[in-house]
């Protein structure tokens, strides 16, 4: 009897008391034709109020599955076939429709991982806000009242008038604050976020980061992160479970399991991450050696690329120029404006800048799917094929349709999202086909291209929709490769691939630099990615170059201001997270400005011939030149203050 | 947006007159005019040859055309060939009879249709869905003149409620005809519902399945305000130019439906117009068909336009 009055106090106070969420022994499952497939397997898991949960794993391992489960949603045809979800003391999944309203309402809520398709796009954003306000319920001023308080906590610029506009009037990173202020109006005792920052680039993600961390400290909030990305679990929580094929293969206190990792899964996902202060790419995650279980030993071995040796440019591009506005806005600029730079053959030259930085612009342009106002672009072509090129003249100036059938075939292009690129109803042989049909390439077949890729020749027959994420981009490539180019122009090829097969698509691409003399346009905003596989970088802001040099100048001690706040926003594992210095974050500008450095509205360092004068060229070597009114001396990290 | 809709009017001024000189070169292509049909098949050359001078059809068809058309364009519509009576009074008189049918079918058919649409979409798969998506198959796989003879047999013969034809003539009024509109106009929705039906079914089941959607039942909103609120106005959107469309081919469909069921409306008349030849009449049916459905067009840009906060609030006005 005694006993049985202390289990039941024990189980309510834990129930109730310290842990926010107690998962036990939870299998999700649905049903392909009569078998069934577990989405989840046996998860365990508990979280303390107030601590930070990260969910890590691989894409496709059931993250998402969990984090959803935690309000009681699962997919229509998904069910739990064991277990259960306990929040706040509330089975979730035994919870009548209405009581489970109530949880969603006052216990839980869910910041999406992407805003931009999470807002309902017909609804005013201070009215979406305000519906989740029910306890203000039919006092209209009090409800604006607070959903603009709300809007003023994370930070969104001009909070009042905000509350009126319409989600898609608003950039990337501003529709995540307003995801993380719809949540936080209920003010819920657990925060569910499914990869928060995966879509925006750096600063933004530093910047929401940082919000999400005072947010959590300053309200106590308990929170269940979901990421790819050790460097922001690593950042943002206190413990961690990693996930893999829905079954939880280790968790515990996230500095002491990433420090130590127990299982070959942490181990090989944690050695899979390029750092942006070594150069080198990762080794791929050695799935076999994981089921094995061996978890390997002593440090890890980078494969470090070596640049080509002689300069052989393929790609000229000098003072180009484009222009978006259909009629002059006074007091800004062109969209991209005297950008000059080179590709060698072999070699990786990368292009970096946030979102709006005019990235894709300028590789539309070189594309030719992009008309350009000024400057010259030309291709100067390789090796034997080069007679080719020079027939066309290799002016890249016109756009594609006008441009010669050896010029089109010459410059190829290999998109971010190797998904919607291709078409699903086509087969991968269908896919390489084209270009080695439109161009009559010899001697090439679709199994050569494959094998190019590393993929089997059995692959030809498969569809889109029965690839991996990694093996799309794989065939993404095989096809651009296949028509025997000069120059590749690959946009943010690796950033949606999970870092364990983000290091072999790495590999791919500079054997095939090498291999066959392509010069790549390697456009990525991930900074550690360019540390591990560029030659070159040449940063951009505002469709301005700031800076350019190989690799090693680039992540040397001398940069831009623009290039140290990338450099700054990076979150690694490992770091000292604290005492980063918080660097001024506010968003990129809609458009460059008409005079003066394109960084002056966000600079430290700006002084006031910076707002009316192009500023010079710093030449810090033969290959490294900086574009910035500042003394070079400015341009190191100062000493931290004290 | 005003430049957009001063387009789409120029656009629709446009339609109108093409569709004017399509109708006057097919009815200008057929054997006969209203000079040989009036007359009959017996009337000598010469009885011919003067009645189309008073009926001033020996004029060349480019100028008999201008001639319409300047006048049109100040409101005359000229008179009847065959009746001699002004055409605007008749086909006025038409017009209101097939308001009454057009009307009657658009309000109930359109409201009709995207209730079951909306039904369908949310209850996917499961019986209500199964039930509305068939019905809406055979809708659209059946042409009008059957299901009209369809509800003729039911509800005209097997349970005598509604009259089989129209007895009231062209000056009958509306509370006349009030009672003989309902079987016309149920054949007319059963087969504008169909398309309408299935676009808004596809549509809810699209934006169903969004992310926000998702997002705001998981805020804790209730299946109500997440449904009107929510999901709605979106998948509304692309049923607009369905329902546009449907509606441009009611013009269409009035004409077999009110003919079957000898309903004194446009239909009827065009019908009879089209067999005398008589141009003017024709013609203004036209330029009314026309108008239906370039002004259809304009609402549902117009609609559109309220319903979506990206046309109205383009990015670039930050
Ligand atoms: N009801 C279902 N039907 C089919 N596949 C499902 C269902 N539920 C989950 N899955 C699959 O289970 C896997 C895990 O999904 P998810 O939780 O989204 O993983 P993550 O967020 O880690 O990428 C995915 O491969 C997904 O496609
Ligand atoms: S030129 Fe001026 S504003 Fe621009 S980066 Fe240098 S110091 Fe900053
Ligand atoms: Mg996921």
């Amino acid at each position: 009897m005694t006993i049985d009055a202390a289990d039941t106090i024990d189980e309510a106070t834990i129930l109730n008391g310290t842990d926010i969420v107690r998962i036990q022994n939870l299998s999700v499952s649905y049903l392909s034709g009569k078998r069934q497939v577990d989405v989840l397997k046996d998860v365990t898991l508990q979280l303390r109020r107030g601590h930070v949960l990260g969910l890590v794993g691989e894409s496709g391992s059931g993250k998402s599955t969990l984090a959803s489960a935690l309000l009681g949603s699962l997919r229509s045809t998904s069910f739990v076939s064991n277990g259960s979800v306990h929040v706040a003391g509330q089975d979730v999944f035994a919870l009548a429709p209405r009581a489970l309203r109530r949880l969603r309402t006052a216990e839980v809520a869910m910041v999406p991982q992407n805003a931009g398709n999470a807002l309902t796009p017909t609804m005013k954003i201070g009215e979406q806000i305000a519906e989740v306000l029910h306890h203000l319920k039919g006092n209209k001023a009090a409800q604006r009242a607070r959903a603009e308080e709300l809007l003023r906590l994370v930070r969104l610029p001009n909070p009042g008038p905000a509350l009126d506009r319409y989600p898609h009037q608003f950039s990337g990173g501003q529709q995540q604050r307003i995801g993380i202020a719809m949540a936080l109006a209920a003010n819920p005792s657990l925060l569910v976020l499914d990869e928060p920052t995966t879509g925006l680039d750096v600063v933004t993600q530093a910047a929401i980061l940082d919000l999400l961390m005072e947010l959590q400290e300053t309200m106590g909030m308990s929170m269940v992160m979901v990421s790819h990305d050790l460097g922001v679990i690593d950042k943002m929580c206190t413990d961690i479970a990693l996930l893999r094929k829905g079954a939880v293969v280790e968790s515990g206190m996230t500095r002491s399991v990433l420090a130590q990792p127990q299982h070959a899964y942490t181990r090989g996902l944690i050695d899979s991450v390029p750092r942006i202060d070594t150069p080198g790419i990762p080794p791929g995650m050695d799935q076999a050696a994981i089921d094995a279980g061996t978890v390997r030993e002593g440090a890890v071995e980078l494969y470090i690329r070596t640049p080509p040796t002689k300069a052989k440019p393929v790609l000229s591009v000098r003072d180009l120029t484009i222009d978006y506005r259909r009629k002059p806005v006074p007091g800004t600029g062109p969209t991209v404006q005297d950008v000059s730079f080179e590709v060698n053959a072999g070699e990786i030259v990368a292009l970096v800048g946030e979102s709006g930085s005019g990235k894709s612009t300028i590789a539309n342009a070189i594309a030719g799917l992009q008309k350009s106002e000024g400057g010259q672009m030309s291709l100067t072509g390789s090796g034997d094929e080069s007679a080719n090129h020079l027939r066309g003249g290799g002016n890249l100036a016109r756009t594609v349709s006008s441009r010669p059938k050896s010029l089109r075939q010459a410059v190829q292009l290999i998109f971010q999202n190797a998904d919607t690129s291709l078409n699903p109803r086509h087969s991968v042989r269908t896919a390489i086909a084209r270009p080695l049909k439109l161009f009559g390439v010899k001697g090439a077949t679709v199994e050569r291209a494959l094998e190019e890729v590393e993929l089997p020749a059995s692959f030809a027959k498969r569809l889109p929709g029965q690839l991996s994420g990694g093996q799309r981009q794989r065939v993404g490539i095989a096809r651009a490769i296949a028509a025997g180019p000069s120059l590749v122009l690959a946009d943010e090829v690796v950033s949606a691939l999970d870092v364990s097969v983000q290091s072999s698509i790495l590999r791919l691409m500079d054997t095939l630099s090498r291999d066959k003399d392509i010069g790549f346009l390697f456009i990525t905003h991930d900074l550690a990615v360019v540390r591990s596989i560029a030659d070159r970088v040449v940063v951009l802001y505002l469709g301005r170059i700031v800076e350019d040099g190989t690799v090693e100048e680039i992540f040397s001690d001398t940069s831009h201001p623009y290039t140290r706040l990338l450099l700054d926003s990076v979150i690694e594992l490992g770091d000292d997270h604290k005492a980063k210095a918080q660097a001024v974050r506010d968003e990129i500008p809609d458009a460059p400005p008409e005079l003066g450095c394109p960084f002056a509205s966000r600079c430290p360092i700006v002084r006031d011939v910076c707002r009316t004068v192009v500023p010079p060229t710093i030449q810090v070597s033969d290959t490294h030149n900086i574009e910035c009114h500042a003394d070079v001396s400015e341009l190191r990290p100062s000493i931290p203050a004290l | 947006m005003v430049t957009f809709f001063a387009k789409r009017l120029g656009w629709s001024v446009f339609t109108v007159l093409l569709a004017t000189v399509l109708v006057f070169s097919a009815i200008q292509s057929l054997p006969g005019d209203a000079a040989t049909q009036l007359l009959g098949q017996n009337a000598t050359p010469s009885a011919v040859a003067t009645m189309r001078q008073q009926l001033g059809l020996d004029e060349p068809p480019v100028s008999r055309f201008f001639t319409w058309l300047g006048k049109a364009l100040h409101g005359d519509f000229g008179n009847s060939l065959v009746g001699g009576g002004s055409v605007a009074g008749e086909v006025g008189s038409a017009l209101v009879n097939t308001s009454l049918l057009a009307g009657i079918t658009i309000v109930i058919g359109i409201l009709l249709s995207l209730v079951l649409g909306l039904v369908a979409g949310l209850t996917r798969d499961r019986w209500p869905d199964i039930s509305i998506s068939t019905l809406a198959l055979v809708g659209m796989s059946v042409p009008e003149f059957v299901v009209a003879t369809v509800l003729v047999l039911l509800f005209s013969i097997y349970i005598p409620i509604f009259p089989a034809v129209v007895i009231a003539g062209q000056n009958a009024s509306l509370s006349d005809l009030l009672p003989s509109v309902w079987l016309p106009a149920g054949a007319l929705i059963c087969v504008l519902a169909a398309y309408i039906i299935r676009m808004m079914r596809t549509s809810v089941i699209d934006v169903m399945d969004s992310e926000f959607v998702r997002t705001a039942i998981l805020k804790g909103n209730s299946t109500s305000r997440v449904v009107f609120k929510h999901l709605l106005p979106s998948a509304m959107l692309p049923t607009l130019n369905v329902i546009a469309m449907n509606i441009a081919w009611l013009v269409g469909g009035v004409v077999v439906v009110e003919s079957i069921f000898n309903y004194p409306g446009v239909g009827t008349l065009m019908i009879r117009s089209v067999q005398t030849r008589d141009l003017p009449t024709i013609l203004l049916i036209t330029v009314m068909s026309a108008l239906t459905y370039v002004v259809c067009n304009l609402l549902a840009d117009f609609a559109a336009f309220l319903l979506n906060p990206r046309l109205r609030y383009p990015r670039s006005s930050k």
